[in-house]
């Protein structure tokens, strides 16, 4: 990819307790928000901490705008990172929290003021200069860290887990915004998040990390369709796992279609029949296992516990 | 109105549980206090009122000399403590290196050495004869260390060493307390945004750490103002710190100068118990709600 | 330690004699001293001596009040018992520097507080060679003790030492740090040194045995001896230091920090029988007036339970048995003739007899400590 942004080549780096990253290669194109996702422990945030400057790497190269940053501190590099939490210094106000790094960089005072202004209006938040950070809600907190790294106007934004601390609707609300203004300014964003619902409604592309090394890459609806591994399968989104002669065979309930009787692919009898809103979540006991299915709240009525019931597979994997 | 009933009753209760302990406070510590400020202002013969008991510590040569010492001594000794509590803290706080990691550990262990001890070993080491100079005997004859007499002991120098090997540890402790409080993430998106290492320190740390750091400095300077056994060991006879003024006073039964030598320990004191108090309940704005 | 070791074990000790002398019934007396460890363990070794013979009609019991902890207290105690009317109380025999008990006198507002003694009940007082210059009715001295130059033969050539005051002056001069005398308000040697000093330029020489303010104006020409040679003295760190208390200088000697030091006589003995002092060590006077010395003296109080058993206690103290355990335990100079004693550390004290009397009662501590602390101690 020659128009790549931030490149990663072959970076590896090792905690003294054996943990890390090994041999990771990521290319992200500008404008592109790309997700790291995966448990904790999966070397995710090790990675965005290498891109941001506060983690040295053993071996390999970040480029941006094809030029290496390893060797720059994290004041020296073109990238802004805005934390899980207490990004904003406590005893400076709003207004003197985002006027600290225009400060540094010799911004002009009247140009500091406007800038700062329009930003706080982006963001939806005008009137908050004179406010402290502990006078904030956590969402407003997050929201002025992410308007405090975009004034800075850097050439990768990095996320790491910031809308973890938030409450559910908040968190949906924060998502839909940070989206909106990526879009709008056309920044490259680097995200870390252990969400996977998070991942897929934000990103372009989505990066699963195991165990210190990446599983799959690709688009959201590519990683959901086709994981390529049983890893990903499972953390990503809901899926039956069948042990059938040796195999693992992986079905998403949406795939799983459901009548009454026998003859089916597989045949089983109905284990638990839950109703979940403007859906019935319906689980049958196989000889291979549970499987959960997902049917009309309509259709459910013609089931009962015990009752045998005839399974075919629109679609599925094998591992 | 039961619910007030029960409240009055609770707080007789309370009021009856603290009366031994004010009774008690009362009588060990406010009594004696008032009447030290009382024999301050006495006369040694006739017990009259009279001013000259101050008139002569702010006088007499030799006593103002007392104070001056005692003020410099301390001083000297909150300035040194502070400044490399303050360094060695940081260094605890952000360095991972395993050298960290054992004086993490062991940094506290001078608080666990009596004092009395703790001074007769340095005196051990350091006096002029003491095992600095024993060592440097070993050295060839002529060579310009040898017999090197340290000269610490019974001057200023001996006093605020000692001070420091006491106060170091903690301050340290405390101003560590607050350094572990301002989280990393504060410093990093300082550093993310562009900020050095010094400003880092002047913007960021030093702001957030600093009322712990004047609450580590009234302590050090209350506890050292009235210091008594340590330059009682290693101090000169002139000028000495107020501590071992007051004692010799007492033991030469000049009653009422003693008391006013504690009053004016307790004036300095007080004077660092304010700037403690005021440090304390000084609402800083971006803690207002 | 040490010394808390040995009080605690002088302590039990007492206990156990006093039940002792429950056991047989034995009245007690009691006796009461205060000063250095070194008095407590004299005494300790006395009462015990004396309670083990057995020819002894009464129990010895010591109250020993140590220095520095509230020894200004007994004098005190025992005036205000005594101006209170008590009597029968447990103060029998005081135990003091003979220009001491002036203070105690001094306290009560009576000389009656003690006793005249009645000689008979005394049986060898007539082999007592020293009399008290003060109530000399009253006290009878059952040791001496003096300050005296100490220095170490080694390294001060017989040649080279000072004989007089002002080759001593010279010496000083000659050999900057290498002299010292301790503070003189925490220890007798240094006072005793600094009261040499003053007085040995004041010709009248009952200016030594008087409390009279006006000799003060005569003392200038001492002083400015004691500052002409405060420069030469011992130094640490820059400035000259006037060590803490008697132990401080002889420190100092020991360690080879100085050269020639005023101390007691009894402390450099002891020193030197301890091995922390070379047997090179020497003691001497100065040529033109020797350092002070003092007789210390017990006295009988009128308010005590036991006068009788005072008396025996003091016949006993100044019997060849007691002054050969004073000698030897102490290194004090005997308060009778050295040919009564048997004993083979007899000559360490047969020359220091040779010492001056200075008792100006409460002179010293009011008025001319003050002057030497605020002129010296400035410079």
């Amino acid at each position: 990819m020659a128009n790549a942004k931030l490149e990663i080549v072959n970076m590896t780096k090792l905690y003294s307790n054996g943990d890390g990253v090994k041999n990771i290669n990521i290319s992200v194109e500008e404008g592109e928000l790309i997700t790291l996702l995966g448990p904790s422990g999966c070397g995710k945030t090790t990675i965005l901490r290498a891109i941001g400057g506060f983690n040295d790497i053993q071996s390999g190269d970040i480029l941006i705008d094809g030029k290496s940053i390893i060797n720059m501190p994290p004041e020296k590099r073109p990238t802004a990172m805005v934390f899980q939490s207490y990004n904003l210094w406590p005893h400076m106000s709003v207004f003197d929290n985002m006027e600290f790094g225009l400060k540094l960089r010799k911004v002009p005072k009247p140009e500091r003021k406007q800038r700062i202004t329009e930003m706080l209006e982006m963001i939806k938040m005008p009137g908050v200069e004179k406010k402290y950070p502990g006078q904030m809600s956590g969402g407003q907190q997050q929201r002025i860290a992410i308007a405090r790294s975009l004034l800075l106007r850097p050439q990768v934004l990095l996320l790491d887990e910031p809308f973890s601390a938030l409450d559910a609707k908040i968190r949906q609300q924060m998502r839909e915004e940070l989206r909106k203004i990526q879009t709008d300014l056309n920044i490259t964003v680097v995200f870390v998040t252990h969400d996977q619902e998070e991942a897929m409604a934000l990103s372009d592309r989505v990066i699963v990390m195991n165990k210190g090394t990446i599983e799959q890459c690709g688009a959201p609806s590519e990683i959901y369709d086709r994981p390529v591994s049983r890893y990903v399968a499972d953390f990503i989104g809901e899926m039956n796992f069948l042990q059938i002669n040796g195999k693992t065979l992986a079905v998403r309930p949406e795939h799983v279609r459901v009548r009454k009787g026998t003859g089916g692919e597989l045949d089983g009898y109905v284990r638990t029949v839950m109703m979940l809103g403007h859906y019935v979540e319906m689980t049958m006991d196989t000889d291979y296992g549970i499987i959960k299915t997902f049917i009309s709240e309509e259709a459910s009525r013609e089931y009962h516990k015990g009752d045998p019931v005839a399974m075919d597979f629109s679609k599925q994997f094998e591992y | 109105m039961v619910n007030n009933k029960s409240k009055w009753k609770s707080a007789l209760l309370i009021a009856g549980f603290l009366a031994p302990a004010l009774i008690v406070a009362l009588g060990i510590v406010i009594y004696p206090i008032i009447n030290t400020i009382i024999k301050s202002f006495q006369d040694s013969k006739t017990g009259a009122f009279t001013l000259a008991n101050y008139s002569y510590l702010f006088t007499n040569k030799l006593a103002r000399a007392h104070i001056w010492y005692t003020i410099w001594v301390t001083v000297l000794t909150v300035v040194l403590a502070i400044a490399f509590s303050y360094l060695l803290a940081l260094y605890l706080r952000f360095s991972n290196s395993k050298i960290a990691g054992v004086i993490r550990s062991l940094y506290l262990l001078p608080r666990f050495v009596p004092v009395l001890v703790a001074v007769y070993a340095l005196k051990m080491v350091l006096s002029d004869s003491g095992l600095i100079n024993r060592l440097s005997l070993l050295l060839p004859e002529g060579s310009p260390l040898y017999n090197f007499k340290p000269g610490l002991l019974y001057n200023a120098k001996g006093i605020i060493l000692a001070n420091l090997w006491f106060n170091i540890p903690f301050a340290t402790m405390i101003i560590s307390a607050a350094l572990s409080s301002i989280s990393s993430s504060i410093v990093e998106s300082a550093q993310d945004v562009g900020a050095g290492k010094l400003r880092i320190f002047f913007k960021m740390i030093l702001p957030l750490s600093i009322s712990d750091v004047m609450i580590a400095a009234t302590f050090v300077f209350m506890s050292n103002v009235s210091s008594f056994t340590t330059p009682y060991l290693i101090g000169a006879n002139h000028p000495m710190m107020l501590g071992v003024y007051l004692r010799k006073q007492f033991s030469s039964r000049k009653y009422e100068l003693a008391a006013a030598i504690s009053c004016l320990i307790f004036l300095f004191s007080s004077i660092s118990a304010i700037v403690y108090i005021y440090t304390n309940l000084k609402e800083k704005a971006w803690e207002r709600d | 330690m040490k010394k808390i070791l040995s009080l605690v074990l002088a302590v039990m000790l007492l206990a156990t004699c006093a039940g002792f002398a429950m056991a047989e019934g034995k009245q007690t007396v009691t006796i009461w001293s205060t000063g250095s460890q070194n008095v407590a363990d004299l005494f300790t070794a006395l009462c015990d001596a004396y309670n083990a013979k057995e020819d002894s009609n009464y129990h010895a019991e010591l109250q020993f009040i140590a220095s520095g902890t509230g020894d200004e207290a007994l004098n005190s105690r025992i005036g205000a018992a005594f101006q209170t009317g008590q009597t029968g109380t447990d103060f029998d025999v005081i135990a003091e520097n003979t220009a001491s008990f002036q203070s105690y006198v001094d306290e009560a507002g009576s000389e009656d507080l003690f006793l005249d003694y009645d000689a008979s009940k005394i049986p060898g007082l007539e082999n007592v060679t020293l009399t008290p210059v003060i109530f000399p009715t009253k006290l009878v001295p059952y040791r001496a003790t003096t300050v005296v130059f100490a220095y170490d033969s080694e390294r001060v050539p017989e040649s080279e030492l000072p004989h007089t005051w002002d080759e001593l002056a010279a010496w000083i001069e000659a050999h900057p740090g290498r002299f010292a005398y301790n503070d003189p308000d925490t220890g007798g040697a240094g006072s005793g040194f600094v009261q040499s000093a003053i007085y040995r330029l004041i010709e009248d020489e009952s200016a030594r045995m008087s409390n009279d303010p006006k000799w003060l104006e005569y003392m200038q020409p001492g002083l400015d001896w004691l500052v002409k040679i405060h420069p030469f003295l011992y130094t640490t760190g820059g400035s000259v230091l006037y060590p803490a208390k008697n132990q401080g200088t002889l420190d100092l000697l020991i360690n080879k920090e100085v050269d020639i030091i005023p101390a007691w006589a009894d402390q450099i003995l002891n020193n030197i029988a301890s091995g922390t002092l070379p047997e090179t060590t020497r003691m001497y006077q100065l040529d033109d007036m020797p350092l002070t010395g003092s007789d210390v003296s017990l006295g009988i109080t009128s308010i005590g339970s036991n006068p009788d058993g005072a008396h025996e206690f003091i016949a006993f103290v100044i019997s060849p048995e007691g002054q050969k355990i004073c000698l030897e335990n102490m290194k004090a100079i005997p308060v009778i003739s050295p040919d009564l004693i048997d004993s083979d550390q007899k000559e360490l004290v047969a020359s220091l007899g040779n010492y001056s009397f200075i008792s100006n009662g409460n002179l010293w501590k009011e008025e001319i400590y003050p002057l030497w602390q605020e002129t010296i101690l400035p410079l």
